[in-house]
């Protein structure tokens, strides 16, 4: 084991013990809140995490958990009322290393990264697209904003990123607009659209929730091949663990805007450490033979204007430590290698007095 | 009360049968609302809900599985069909030709659980106000005494804090809402419970909890529920059998377990094998991934309505539509699919991965 | 305001709402209440709106003169100006004004308004001036405020083109203005809420019938459709008379967006899984209409009807401003306007346009107010 036995991470060392690459998308201590009339929403509170180029990273969690919201940061996308007030989104664009959270959300830099550098997919496919135009003027579009082509160029590769995605007729497909086609064919045309300049990195933000499942199953195989053909970095963020577990090399679990665990979905899924992970995945009834019995998490997510103190778990936790758990947010700690828990019952404590 | 015929045309442990239901919509266009074609959302369906059991109804959304279950409870009335109740020993009786008065008692044996727990709840009126307002309009609340005792008694019996009754629902989070909507269906001492997609919009830790409640409530009460989901794994978990639709129409129904490991239709197995396992060793296993879509039920293709679908379809499946029919097998005639091939084909289950198809693809 | 002040602001907020375990057994109505306190601009505005309306209400009252009384050595005099400070440097508690010495321009013949700093005219509460029948019952001469002297006149607002008070004026005009809008959104409020609800709730050929009705009526443009209607109207009419026949105009169009929004609700609503589960526990169709329907968008019905006020206000000024609604002897801000239509009066005068400024700010305030109450409306949005 070559990582920090306790304490906290250094903010600039590489996760684990592999730094064969340099990380594409570093994201140090992020924290995004909310200012509305009702209060303020800490909805990402203190998240660390790095993605290196080609890999697949599940961003998991329940609902408000703050996935979205971390999605929404680092392309600058967030809704008026939310900022960013603390931490860093270092983008390797290639050249040099950018602190997407330090720059203008509308500016040069971010409207160049945008689309080009990162992609995102959203949950509903018509979200992305306008209503008035063909895929293809789309495409095209998006296209000759960040790369300097002809118009024919420009059609050609959206031609060629349409069967890509195994839209069935390409040359016809361009033609056509977006209320014109299925679900599932919705789905593969934005995914053409997020790709169309070859993005280093995409973001999928509950990309199969709303679909069913064989359209799930089409699109997550979609999602395998494109990256294997493209070998772009993907961030999947998802509330489904079955998802996550069938798509991505690693996982972060999220509780209340906090980072809980993190590892390969080997380490996460076979060795969950933290308590609620380990929660988590006792309340998903399997699809194995026989009878697996499901123990659910006790209590309800607290709201986020009534945040705990302390471990965001502990008002659930079954291995409470009173005294402790409720003082101070725990530290991550390195349970393997490159596996880190934030919970008092690895590490964390000696600091506490 | 109507009498329907006979016992004859109950099984002997159902308490409510569907027989042949159907449920058709117009397709309207323009101004005058011509007619231009029929959604035929639910299409020729039978079943037994037997008392006591959970029987799932499982399939991709705009299968019918709501419209079902609608039929059933009368919030909407079948094209044709009938759906026959019976309580214990008394003769059974036909819903669809009742009438509003004697619905109105029938339906204090047959309650429902929506899918929103948002706008399942009038956020206008307090727990006590939703959880009594059945028991208010059936005229068995009696005091306003009793009518808080009886309230407080299921909000415990749901696990909530009796002091809350005097609260709106906007205090609540989703999965302690949908324990309101269960007191609710609750109050009037029902027979059956139709869930209708009860856990899907719950997040997987609350979604077990009332997974676990609704079992618990099961024995305690010896409910009935007519559990409607998409999710299969939650189903599996949950009923004790299970009845797949596709486009309006039930395609396999069995035992879960015989269901999940030696499923008997080939749509069937494929909901099976997409299914997303939290198991990151079964990453590389080889699914079945459909082409193309959900079948749509305002123009359903001839024959076997899954054949564009199918990988084990042939010319037969494109003009004869076959009947649900049963499968044998050691577990007796409880399960019954509707494919040509269904006694043929080495289909894959829950046990391992998919084998090759012994058939060449269409 | 700085993020940070913005920030604290908000969290003490959210730890007296945390504090507050009110809210968790807090009716649609306390909520909505809480919502709209939390809108400064709208709470100011409600304040505005109460005062205009006392201010009608007690329009006898608070008014110093007569509308009706002339001096005709006044046409056309100026405001006052209230001092404090009198002409010897010293300081008065009690503010007083210098009366008017009219002369005239050598050239122009125009009159000139020259204050006569000899004589010192005291203001007062509660003075004794014109007679008056509050509400046609109670005899008084009290009037709020004036010159002590009964004879002497306050020109708070100048004075009219024939030398009557504009302050008094304006204030029996707001008896008009201000009620002809709520008269007319009643009254759209009414029809809107009938036809509405026959068209969601029977649907079918009714449906159809009345939606076609209302788009044929909102296809006209409003105020062509009003100057027509209006045109009818003999001019011979007492003016209680014209005033409904205005405010039937004005609620012409009105009432169809009303119905609009409420048979939208009905549909809406009728879908919404809490009216069908109780459909399915027994609840009869007044119960479900009045236990669930209508308590789920009274509150948003309001805040439209508040938001269609302004609109009413505005057309019958409008329209007494071309002359084709009101007329004198009627009193309402847009009669008073009418007198302000000539371009050397306006140069000469300015003060005769004094009635848009209150016409400006009762029209911003019903938005403001509508507006907070549009955001409190549905408190279930965001909790
Ligand atoms: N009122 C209606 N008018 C027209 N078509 C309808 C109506 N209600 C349902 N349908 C159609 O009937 C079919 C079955 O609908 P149903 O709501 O039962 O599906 P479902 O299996 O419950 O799907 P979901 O999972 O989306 O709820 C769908 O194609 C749907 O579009
Ligand atoms: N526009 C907003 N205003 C206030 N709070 C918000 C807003 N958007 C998100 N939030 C809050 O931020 C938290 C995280 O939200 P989100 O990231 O969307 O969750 P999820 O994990 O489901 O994607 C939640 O508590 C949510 O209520
Ligand atoms: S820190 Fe304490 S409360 Fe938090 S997860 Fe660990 S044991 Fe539980
Ligand atoms: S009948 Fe034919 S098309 Fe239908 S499921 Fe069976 S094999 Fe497939
Ligand atoms: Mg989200
Ligand atoms: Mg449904």
């Amino acid at each position: 084991m070559t990582a920090a036995q306790t304490g906290e991470r250094e903010a600039t060392a590489p996760p684990g013990g592999d730094a064969a690459a340099d990380p594409l998308l570093s994201v140090r201590n992020l924290q995004t809140h909310f200012f509305s009339r009702e209060g303020v929403v800490k909805a990402v509170d203190g998240v660390s995490f790095d993605i290196k180029p080609g890999e697949i990273l599940g961003i998991a969690g329940e609902s408000g958990c703050g996935k979205s919201v971390t999605s929404q940061s680092i392309l600058r996308i967030l809704p008026r009322n939310g900022k960013i007030v603390g931490g860093e989104i270092l983008f390797d664009n290639g050249e040099s290393s950018v602190d997407l959270a330090a720059e203008e959300a509308d500016g040069r830099v971010l409207r160049d990264i945008r689309g080009k550098e990162i992609a995102m997919i959203f949950q509903e496919p018509m979200t992305s697209f306008s209503p008035v135009h063909t895929i293809g003027d789309q495409i095209i579009e998006t296209i000759r904003i960040h790369q300097d082509v002809s118009k024919e160029e420009a059609h050609e590769q959206a031609v060629e990123m349409l069967r890509r995605v195994g839209m069935p007729n390409p040359a016809r497909n361009i033609e056509e607009y977006t209320f014109n086609l299925s679900g599932g064919m919705r789905q593969r045309a934005m995914v053409a659209l997020s790709l169309s300049c070859r993005p280093k990195l995409l973001i999928a933000d509950e990309p199969t929730t709303a679909v069913d499942v064989t359209i799930q199953a089409q699109m997550l195989e979609l999602l395998r091949d494109i990256q294997a053909d493209l070998g772009m970095a993907i961030i999947m963020i998802t509330h489904d663990l079955g998802v996550i577990a069938e798509l991505t090399d690693r996982v972060m679990i999220m509780y209340l805007g906090k980072e809980v665990e993190h590892g390969t979905v080997e380490d996460v899924f076979h060795r969950p450490q933290h308590p609620y992970t380990r929660g988590l995945l006792a309340s998903i009834p399997k699809m194995e033979p026989g009878r697996v019995e499901i123990e659910p998490i006790e209590g309800v997510v607290p709201s986020p204007y009534a945040m705990p103190t302390g471990c965001k778990f502990h008002t659930r936790c079954p291995d409470y430590i009173a005294g402790v758990c409720e003082k101070q947010d725990p530290p991550l700690t390195a349970v393997g290698p490159g596996h880190e828990v934030s919970c008092y019952l690895y590490g964390g404590r000696e600091e506490l007095e | 009360m109507r009498e329907a015929g006979g016992r004859a045309q109950m099984e002997d442990r159902a308490i409510i049968s569907v027989r042949n239901l159907v449920k058709h919509f117009p397709i309207e266009t323009g101004f005058l609302r011509r007619q231009v074609g029929v959604v035929k959302a639910v299409e020729d369906v039978n079943f037994d809900l037997n008392e006591g059991e959970t029987l799932a109804l499982v399939g991709e959304s705009g299968c019918g599985k709501t419209t079902t279950s609608h039929c059933i409870i009368q919030a909407q009335r079948p094209t044709s069909g009938r759906v026959l109740f019976r309580i214990g020993d008394a003769a059974p009786m036909d819903l669809t030709q009742m009438e509003k008065a004697e619905l109105k008692e029938a339906r204090r044996n047959i309650r429902m659980i929506y899918q929103d727990p948002y706008s399942s709840l009038n956020p206008r009126m307090t727990l006590l106000q939703i959880i009594g307002e059945p028991l208010v309009i059936h005229k068995m609340a009696g005091s306003q005494e009793a009518l808080r005792e009886k309230v407080a008694e299921l909000l415990r019996l749901v696990r909530l804090d009796p002091s809350t009754m005097n609260r709106y629902p906007h205090a609540f989070s989703g999965g302690q809402r949908q324990r309101i909507a269960i007191a609710r269906a609750l109050s009037l001492s029902p027979k059956v419970v139709i869930a209708d997609e009860a856990v899907s919009a719950l997040d997987v830790s609350v979604q077990a909890q009332i997974l676990n409640l609704l079992k618990e409530l099961q024995n305690q009460l010896g409910l009935t529920y007519l559990f409607v989901a998409h999710n299969l794994a939650v189903v599996k978990y949950e009923a004790d059998r299970v009845a797949v639709m596709y486009a309006g129409k039930i395609v396999e129904i069995g035992e879960t377990e015989e269901l999940y490991t030696n499923p008997r239709h080939p749509y069937t197995e494929a909901l099976i094998s997409a299914a997303p396992n939290p198991d990151p060793d079964t990453k590389n296993r080889a699914r079945i991934v459909l082409a193309g879509e959900v079948a749509d039920p305002g123009n359903l293709p001839p024959g076997c309505a899954f054949h564009p679908r199918c990988r084990y379809a042939e010319d037969r499946c494109r003009r004869e539509i076959p009947e649900l029919v049963e499968v044998g097998g050691e577990m007796g005639p409880s399960h019954r699919a509707a494919c040509h091939f269904a006694s043929e084909l080495e289909l894959a289950g829950i046990s391992g991965g998919a084998e090759e198809p012994e058939r060449e693809q269409a | 305001m700085t993020e940070v002040e913005a920030a604290t602001r908000l969290e003490t907020a959210a730890a007296e709402e945390q504090a507050d375990q009110r809210v968790l057994v807090a009716s649609q109505w306390q909520l909505i209440r809480w919502r709209f306190l939390q809108h400064k601009l709208a709470v100011v505005s409600l304040a505005v709106l109460v005062i205009f309306y006392l201010v009608a209400i007690f329009a006898e009252f608070v008014a110093p003169y007569d509308p009706y009384i002339f001096r005709e050595d006044l046409t056309l005099a100026p405001p006052h100006t209230i001092r404090f400070i009198d002409p010897e440097g010293r300081f008065q508690l009690r503010p007083f004004v210098h009366p008017f010495e009219k002369t005239l321009d050598s050239v122009t013949y125009a009159a000139i308004f020259v204050e006569d700093e000899t004589v010192m005219q005291p203001l007062g509460l509660f003075v004794r001036g014109d007679e008056y029948k509050l509400w046609g019952l109670f005899e008084s001469d009290i009037h709020l405020f004036g010159l002590q002297d009964p004879e002497a006149r306050l020109s708070l607002l100048g004075q009219d083109t024939v030398g009557r008070d504009l302050f008094t004026r304006i204030v029996f005009g707001a008896r008009i203005s201000l009620t002809i809008g709520l008269v007319g959104v009643a009254m759209s409020f009414f029809l809107g809420i009938l036809f509405g609800g026959l068209s969601g709730y029977l649907g079918g050929t009714v449906d159809m019938v009345i939606q076609r009705v209302i788009e044929s009526l909102r296809a006209l443009p409003t105020l062509p459709l009003w100057m027509a209607l209006s045109i009818a109207l003999p001019s011979d009419w007492p003016v209680v008379r014209t005033y409904f026949a205005i405010v039937i105009i004005l609620s012409t169009v009105g009432w169809t967006s009303i119905a609009r929004v409420v048979r939208g609700r009905f549909f809406a609503l009728r879908e919404e899984d809490f009216v069908g589960a109780a459909e399915l526990d027994g609840a009869g169709n007044l119960r479900i209409i009045f236990r669930y329907l209508l308590p789920s968008f009274m509150s948003y019905i309001i805040a439209r009807l508040t938001l269609a006020i302004p609109q009413m206000i505005l057309g019958e000024t409008a329209l007494s401003f071309i002359g084709l609604g009101l007329q004198a002897p009627a009193i309402s801000w847009g009669v008073l306007l009418k007198d302000a239509q000539a371009i050397r009066v306006l140069a000469l005068s300015p003060w005769l346009l004094l009635p848009t400024l209150f016409v400006v700010v009762s029209i911003l305030a019903f938005n403001f107010v509508g507006d907070g109450l549009r955001d409190a409306s549905d408190p279930y949005t965001h909790v």
